[in-house]
């Protein structure tokens, strides 16, 4: 995409991408975000973003927000993805669907579930 | 191409930038992070690098009230550290308001990077720098070769609270000189209701010693993702103007209501056809003296018309080249009843060409073909007959869609390119003009720096739009009557699972040993759960579309958790309950029937997903973002913050008026300076008249504001 590369330092730079969609029928809202962080040692981790919001009545109300810290096991699958640049139909129906209903379960405020970081991180691997 | 509502002049923020560029010579930061760590050089600054803050006072706050924040790991006058600065930007971009969609901007796009700049090896200090871009797609906006011009500018901001209370209450002041109107100055307020019938209500009053326009307008719009027809619009107005000429004065006291649609683009160039309507009705008036009008035309009248209007706009070539054609058709009346008294025919096109010439540089070319002609059967209001000058005047209400009905050229002022004698009837019959702008990119300051543009922020920034892509494609397939008949499997999928409750009702009995009921108990809920989704598919299907998700979950399951599909855990199930200990049953065949009407609705899904009818929701999404991902690329390897290009202008026009000779061609011709503020063009130039008449005057100024060509 770029005209201009320039060369690339050694260690670890941050970087964030968030994109928000709103369906053809106008009635959901998708956002995903992919997150490379670094730690002092110049590793790497991810974390994923993902927002449902669902139209009631004439406004869109937020039915699944979750955000995941990838885990080690599947960091090489981040790598990747990062690589690959898409996500696939699976990661996707995945998201909207088994890790929607997961979050919908959850009490409010709940900020760390294994069963949804399994769920949205698998979502990365499919 | 210009137009007095557009002519509002930030001369603070011009100004405010030029100082800030002027001062702004950064120092090259060519070490390794771990380099200034080890070296303790000192943080002088902090900042948020994000387009056009400094124009919106409500983000340059928030960014502001972010980096100032008390848990802000990141300070000025530390030291820099390399863990603070990825926690700082870890903590700012937590800190932002989540991007929001709406059916006028469907996909919105962030993609942030923490930066070091400033780096002075002598006084060992730095700035660190968190390099935030956002962009916003809006379907019509963005591919109308007129954009909304303003809008464009808030696009590239980041998004705020601040923000948004801007979109919706912007008052904007105006000022402008023109050499009819002397310096005039006012202002537009308009306020945003989305969602509602008038989306936009909008008051608009500019004036000065010669001239007064006053303008309410109250507004509309609806826009679709799918179908024929993707966008609608309606407009009404009143409008008062009083715009002096050459020794005229031109006024007019309208009301206005106006229609326009627009349809999908179609094909690679993505043609978009546009087509609309105008009734109006009030007054035209001028204090031209009798003699200075032709025998059949009305100094001063009540006026009443109906106007019908249609065009195309397309784009072509890497560059997206960019073409308008437009035609439009006036029948017209003057005084009380309905009856015709003249016609007005107006055919406009133009081409917004720009060629790469290097690194964020370009050269451009804009041109522009205008015909206009009148018919008069009865009578006709002076006023409707043709002005020319440096101002156009537009066929429609609406500034996405000009299409130019007067000779425009940049050597006369206002309304001063009216007759072809000294004292002859003023305004043409007839008109053909062109218009050619040229300007090569001299200076410029690049949007996204070239420094932060690598492989890995456009690997990121293309997942982003893959992701916006795969989402269109499953939404698209999901509308073909292939999936809908596919989806339909979910009936005799649901009686399977009927005859196993049956079957499990017909065996249950509390004689059975407990581990038996047990594993019944089991198959029943999971049974429940796959007869609630089959349920939500039936539903879903007569009243809009099942969600593939839904599908995956029932019969086909997700192996990358793993997870099995809902009737795989059920045939499972069932064959556990099988190798218990039962009385006579048709389990067996049950569980088989289920797992045949699974297995045939899963390989219709897994068929569909590989065949032409996906291949077609694929291309059809790729269609669709083709537009946002050539609009991100020239945002990122494109346009510039700020840019100084020379200008060179080239105009012809020439008026005809009925039983007057002497229609020679006029030239305008000149040189001048452009300021592009990201997809803002800032003109100002003079023209000559180098085909001067004796009542002419030399030339004139020109100063225009206009959309970029950069994203038309």
């Amino acid at each position: 995409m770029a005209t201009t590369k320039p060369k690339k330092k050694k260690g670890c730079t941050p970087i964030s991408i968030e994109v928000a969609i709103l369906t053809p029928d106008d009635k959901h809202q998708i956002n995903f975000g992919l997150t490379k962080g670094c730690n002092p040692d110049d590793t790497v981790f991810w974390i994923i973003d993902f927002l449902l919001k669902e139209q009631k009545g004439d406004k869109m109300i937020t039915r699944v927000e979750v955000h995941v810290h990838v885990g080690k096991e599947k960091e090489k699958d981040a790598e990747k993805l990062s690589k690959t640049k898409k996500l696939s139909d699976e990661a996707i129906d995945l998201l909207n669907t088994l890790a929607a209903e997961r979050a919908k379960q959850l009490p409010a405020g709940t900020t760390n579930d294994p069963q949804l970081n399994k769920l949205v991180s698998a979502a990365i691997s499919s | 191409m210009h137009s007095k509502s557009t002519r509002f002049l930030s001369c603070g923020a011009i100004l405010l930038l030029l100082t800030i560029e002027a001062v702004g010579q950064s120092l090259k930061c060519e070490k390794d992070l771990n380099a200034y760590q080890d070296e303790s050089y000192r943080i002088k600054e902090v900042r948020v690098d994000t387009p056009l803050q400094w124009l919106f006072g409500s983000v340059e706050k928030e960014i502001t009230e972010i980096l100032t924040d008390p848990n802000m790991p990141l300070k000025k006058d530390d030291n820099f550290n390399k863990e603070t600065f990825n926690n700082g930007y870890e903590f700012l971009r937590t800190h932002f308001v989540p991007l929001t969609v709406s059916k006028s901007e469907r996909l919105k796009v962030r993609i942030s990077k923490p930066g070091l700049a400033d780096c002075d090896d002598q006084a060992k200090t730095l700035a660190v720098v968190y390099h935030v871009y956002t962009f916003s797609s809006s379907p019509y906006l963005m591919r109308a070769f007129d954009t909304g011009r303003k809008e464009e500018l808030k696009r590239s901001v980041v998004d705020a609270n601040g923000t948004n209370a801007l979109a919706n209450y912007f008052p904007q002041p105006q000022i402008g000189y023109d050499r009819s109107r002397a310096i005039f100055a006012g202002s537009k307020v308009s306020l945003k209701q989305p969602g509602t019938f008038l989306d936009v209500i909008s008051l608009t009053g500019t004036g000065s010693s010669s001239s007064a326009v006053g303008i309410a307008e109250a507004s509309g719009f609806q826009d679709w993702a799918v179908g024929k027809i993707r966008h609608a619009e309606y407009q009404f107005r009143y409008s008062y103007l009083n715009l002096p000429g050459d020794n005229t004065k031109l006024k007019q006291g309208l009301g206005i209501a106006q229609f326009l649609a627009s349809t999908r683009p179609f094909g690679s160039w993505e043609m978009m056809i546009r087509f609309g309507g105008i009734i109006e009705g009030g007054n035209k008036l001028s204090d031209l003296d009798p003699s200075g009008i032709a025998t059949d035309n009305l100094a001063s009248t009540r006026v009443g018309s109906v106007k019908a209007f249609i065009g195309a706009n397309l784009r072509f070539g890497k560059s997206a080249q960019a073409i308008k054609a437009s035609y439009g058709l006036q029948l017209g009346q003057t005084g009380e009843g309905v009856h015709l008294d003249y016609t007005k025919q107006i055919f406009d096109s133009a081409a917004a060409l720009r060629f790469p010439v290097g690194d964020h540089r370009s050269f451009t070319a804009d041109f522009q073909f205008t015909l206009g002609s009148i018919h008069t059967l009865k009578q006709l209001p002076v006023a409707e007959r043709f002005f020319g000058g440096s101002d156009e005047q537009n066929f429609t209400l609406s500034p996405a869609w000009v299409i130019r009905s007067n000779p425009v050229i940049r050597s006369f002022a206002q309304n001063r390119f009216d007759r072809n004698s000294s004292n002859g009837i003023r305004g043409g019959d007839r008109f053909v003009s062109t218009n050619v702008t040229l300007a090569f990119t001299l200076w410029r300051k690049p949007l996204v720096p070239s420094e932060i543009v690598d492989d890995e922020f456009n690997a990121q920034a293309e997942f982003g739009l893959n992701f916006a892509e795969s989402v269109l494609k499953g939404e698209h397939l999901k509308e073909t009557p292939q999936f809908k008949e596919m989806a339909k499997e979910v009936e005799p999928l649901a009686k399977a699972i009927e005859g196993v409750t049956a079957e499990l009702n017909r065996i249950d009995s509390s004689t059975l040993p407990q581990a038996v009921r047990d594993q019944i108990t089991l198959v029943r809920g999971h049974v429940a759960d796959a007869r609630t989704t089959a349920d939500t598919i039936a539903k879903d299907l007569k009243e809009s579309v099942p969600k593939t998700g839904d599908i995956r979950k029932l019969v086909v399951g997700f192996p990358a958790v793993p997870v099995d599909s809902q009737v795989t855990t059920i045939v499972n199930d069932l064959a556990a309950l099988i190798a218990m200990n039962l009385p006579t049953n048709q389990l067996d065949q049950k569980r088989e029937a289920l797992e045949q009407a699974r297995k045939a609705m899963a390989d219709s899904f897994q068929n569909l997903l590989t065949s032409p009818v996906e291949t077609a929701a694929a291309a059809k999404a790729k269609r669709d973002m083709a537009y946002p991902r050539r609009v991100f690329s020239q945002l990122v390897n494109d346009a510039n913050i700020v840019a100084v290009s020379p200008v060179a202008i080239l105009d012809t026009a020439r008026l005809w008026q009925r039983n007057v000779t002497g229609d020679k061609i006029r030239f305008g011709v000149g040189p001048g300076i452009r300021l592009t503020i990201v997809s803002l063009d800032v003109t100002a130039a003079y023209a000559f008249n180098a085909n001067r008449q004796p009542w002419e005057g030399r030339g004139a100024f020109v100063f225009t504001m206009q959309a970029s060509n950069l994203f038309r």
